[in-house]
Order: structure tokens, then C-alpha cells, then sequence
């Protein structure tokens, strides 16, 4: 029959330091159960095999390479910040020598001293840009002036077209409103004869019929 | 404690300059490093060259050791990323012939045979060394790095937890199966005598 203990018995004696080992060797469990004693001897057999192990002493190798390289001594730990340090010189030896200008026209980058003559020039040449900036702006004004006198000129012109055509336009539509009226003065006149021609006409046949009518009465009294 | 204290000592001088500190210090564990570098790589010739790896990792980084740890546990850490960079470098025969955990997969036709002897009879190893090669090279990497750290380095198992960067417990547990295994193993082949 297998032992429920025995895999964990095993398990800590194994994998305990030299006391635990001994404490559990002590186990009364141990000197009762065939089986756990059993598998622990098997298994102090594996491990007592690895032992068997002869150390080698080592060949004659190649430690040329290590100790060649320790004759100025293991790198310290500061060594290792060397690169990191001139990196670093070499980033702020750039910095405070780059010079950044700005010429209106665009950013100047450069490295090192300042560049006395390259900088006159550049000044005069935003001298002379200057001088051309005003006259061009004095042109630009006098030319500005010139258009101005002409477009005036024009609208003035226009506007005397348009006001000789715009009165005799006027006299048109007056003329035209004046014959219209007489024309309508004229209709109605002939309208109104018409009515009256009309109303005459009634009148006689009125007159003559109370004329028929009063010589028939006078015949039959 | 006094090889530990000896060991600050040298590092200290080594860090100044002293190179006759240094290679005091390569001296005191060459023998150490070259073992497990030949239990790694069951050949002589790999295991130089590992633990040329090895010393010269240790050269450029013994500055950054603290002395927080035993200057072994440190040194352990560095055989086994570059072990694990050797690994992935080459595939040596002995290295990763069993990756798994398991011990079900465990096959009589696993077990090692005459041939699988043979190579390690050619590397002017001694019978029992060879024997003992022939078994290691049976267990996964990880198992095997456990046993070898375990068994022979003579580390805690907190302290194989920091080399390797796994837990205690995982590194209990990886020594107890690996112990398993190996009881199988020679249980199989009747060795144990």
C-alpha cells in the first residue's frame, strides 16, 4: 500500500536545508512506514549518484584575453561614465558655440565665432532693402494718387452723362404723360357727347310719345 | 563568510587597479566555472570557451556588483545568461536533448545508451564523470541547471531562485522532479551501484 504522506515527506526532506533534514529523519512516521524509507533512500541514492562527480582541474586555457585585459585593473565603476561625460562636454561645447540668428528673412544657424564681415554685409544688404522698401512705397503712394485724380475724373464725367440723359428722359415721360391726358380728356369729351346725343335722342321719343298720347286721348274723348 | 570577505577584498582591489587581484579572483573559482561548464557542455573545448565567456563577463561588469549577494551567487547568474546564450548561439549535443518536464515522458527508449556514452568516452573524461554526463543529459535545462546549482554549487534555493529568476518554491520543485527523474532513470539501467 502507498503512503499518503509520502510524497510530501519526500518533498520537504529534499528540498530542506541540513536541519530540516535531520529533524525529519527523526520522524517517528519514518521508522513505520516501509514506504516513505523505502523511497527516501532511493531517491538519497540519486542524489548521492550526482556526487559522484570528480572535479576536473582546468586545462591550460586561453586567459591571455582576461588578464591582458586586467593589467590596467577591472574597469571602475566611473570608467563606465567616461563616454557619458565627453558626450555631454561635447553637447554643451555645441550648444554655447551655435549661434542662431534671425535675418527677417529666415534663421542663420551657425557653429563657432560670430562672423563680423558676413554680418556688415548682411546689414547693409537690409540697409539697401530699407531704402528700396521706401521708395517703392513712395512710387507705390504717387501712383496710388494718380489713379485716384483719374477714377474721380471719370465719375464725374459719368455722372454728367447720366444726368443730361436723366432730364431728358423727364421731358419725355412728361411729354408722353401730356398727351396721354389730352387723349383721355378727348375720349371722355366724345363719351360724354355720345351720352348726351343718347340722352337727346331719349328725350324726343319721350316727347313724342306723350305727344301720340295726348292726341289719342284728345280723339277718343 | 571568510571565502566571501576574500572575495570583497579582491573585487575591491581588482576595482583599483590591482590586476594581480584580478586574477587572484579568476583563479579562486576557474576550477568551480569550469566544471559546470563542462557538466553543461560535456566537452572540454566548449567549456573553455564558455567560461572565457564567462570571465570576461564577470571583467566587464564586476562593477556593478554590490556585494548585497554571496560574489558565487553573482557569478552563477552570469555563467547561466551566458549559458543561456550559448544555448541559443549553438545547440551543443549534450544541451536541451530533453526539454520537457514531464516525467511520463519518460521512455525506455530514452534511456541511455552505449552510444550515447561514446561521446563523452572520447572527451578524456573519467568513466564516473561520463556516467554521471550521461544522466544529467537525461534531465530538461532548467532541471539540470537546478541540480547542478543544488548539488554541486552547494546554493539555497533562494539563491537559485535569483540566479535562474524563478521563485523558491518553483525552484523546489524543479530539483524534486528532477531527482525523480533521475531515481527512474537509474532504476532502469541498474546503475545505482
Amino acid at each position: 500500500m502507498t503512503c499518503p504522506k509520502t510524497d510530501s515527506f519526500l518533498f520537504q526532506y529534499f528540498t530542506g536545508d541540513p536541519a530540516t533534514r535531520a529533524k525529519l529523519l527523526k520522524e517517528p512516521h519514518l521508522s513505520t512506514c516501509s514506504d516513505c524509507s523505502e523511497k527516501l533512500s532511493e531517491l538519497l541514492a540519486s542524489e548521492s549518484y550526482l556526487s559522484t562527480w570528480e572535479d576536473v582541474s582546468v586545462p591550460s586555457w586561453n586567459s591571455k584575453k582576461i588578464f591582458d585585459n586586467g593589467n590596467s585593473g577591472v574597469p571602475n565603476f566611473w570608467f563606465q561614465w567616461i563616454p557619458t561625460a565627453a558626450c555631454f562636454v561635447m553637447l554643451c561645447v555645441f550648444a554655447f558655440n551655435l549661434q542662431i540668428t534671425d535675418y527677417g528673412t529666415g534663421l542663420n544657424i551657425s557653429f563657432g565665432k560670430k562672423n563680423l564681415e558676413m554680418e556688415s554685409f548682411i546689414r547693409d544688404v537690409r540697409r539697401v532693402q530699407e531704402l528700396q522698401l521706401v521708395e517703392f512705397n513712395a512710387a507705390l503712394a504717387e501712383v496710388e494718387l494718380i489713379q485716384t485724380k483719374n477714377n474721380a475724373r471719370l465719375l464725374q464725367t459719368v455722372l454728367e452723362q447720366t444726368q443730361l440723359y436723366s432730364a431728358q428722359n423727364f421731358d419725355r415721360v412728361v411729354r408722353l404723360f401730356d398727351a396721354q391726358r389730352i387723349q383721355d380728356l378727348e375720349d371722355m369729351r366724345q363719351e360724354y357727347q355720345q351720352l348726351v346725343d343718347s340722352d337727346y335722342k331719349t328725350l324726343r321719343s319721350l316727347q313724342q310719345l306723350a305727344s301720340f298720347v295726348s292726341v289719342s286721348n284728345g280723339i277718343i274723348q | 563568510m571568510q571565502s566571501h570577505n576574500d572575495d570583497k577584498d579582491l573585487i575591491r582591489a581588482a576595482l583599483a587597479g590591482k590586476s594581480a587581484s584580478w586574477q587572484k579572483l579568476v583563479r579562486r573559482h576557474e576550477r568551480r566555472v569550469y566544471n559546470h561548464c563542462l557538466r553543461l557542455t560535456g566537452s572540454d573545448a566548449d567549456a573553455l570557451d564558455l567560461m572565457q565567456e564567462v570571465f570576461l563577463g564577470v571583467y566587464r561588469s564586476l562593477h556593478t556588483f554590490r556585494g548585497d549577494s554571496k560574489f558565487s551567487t553573482w557569478l552563477f547568474r552570469i555563467v547561466h545568461n551566458k549559458s543561456v546564450d550559448a544555448i541559443r548561439r549553438r545547440r551543443p549535443y549534450i544541451f536541451l536533448e530533453n526539454s520537457s518536464d514531464d516525467e511520463s515522458a519518460l521512455e525506455i527508449d530514452q534511456f541511455p545508451d552505449e552510444e550515447a556514452v561514446e561521446p563523452y568516452a572520447a572527451l578524456s573524461l573519467t568513466q564516473t564523470n561520463a556516467r554521471v554526463l550521461r544522466y544529467l543529459d537525461r534531465l530538461s535545462y532548467e532541471q539540470r541547471l537546478i541540480v547542478e546549482m543544488k548539488v554541486y554549487q552547494g546554493m539555497t534555493f533562494e539563491e537559485i531562485g535569483q540566479v535562474v529568476r524563478v521563485s523558491e518554491n518553483t525552484s523546489k520543485t524543479r530539483y524534486y522532479s528532477a531527482l525523480k527523474k533521475l531515481k527512474n532513470l537509474l532504476e532502469a539501467s541498474n546503475d545505482m551501484s
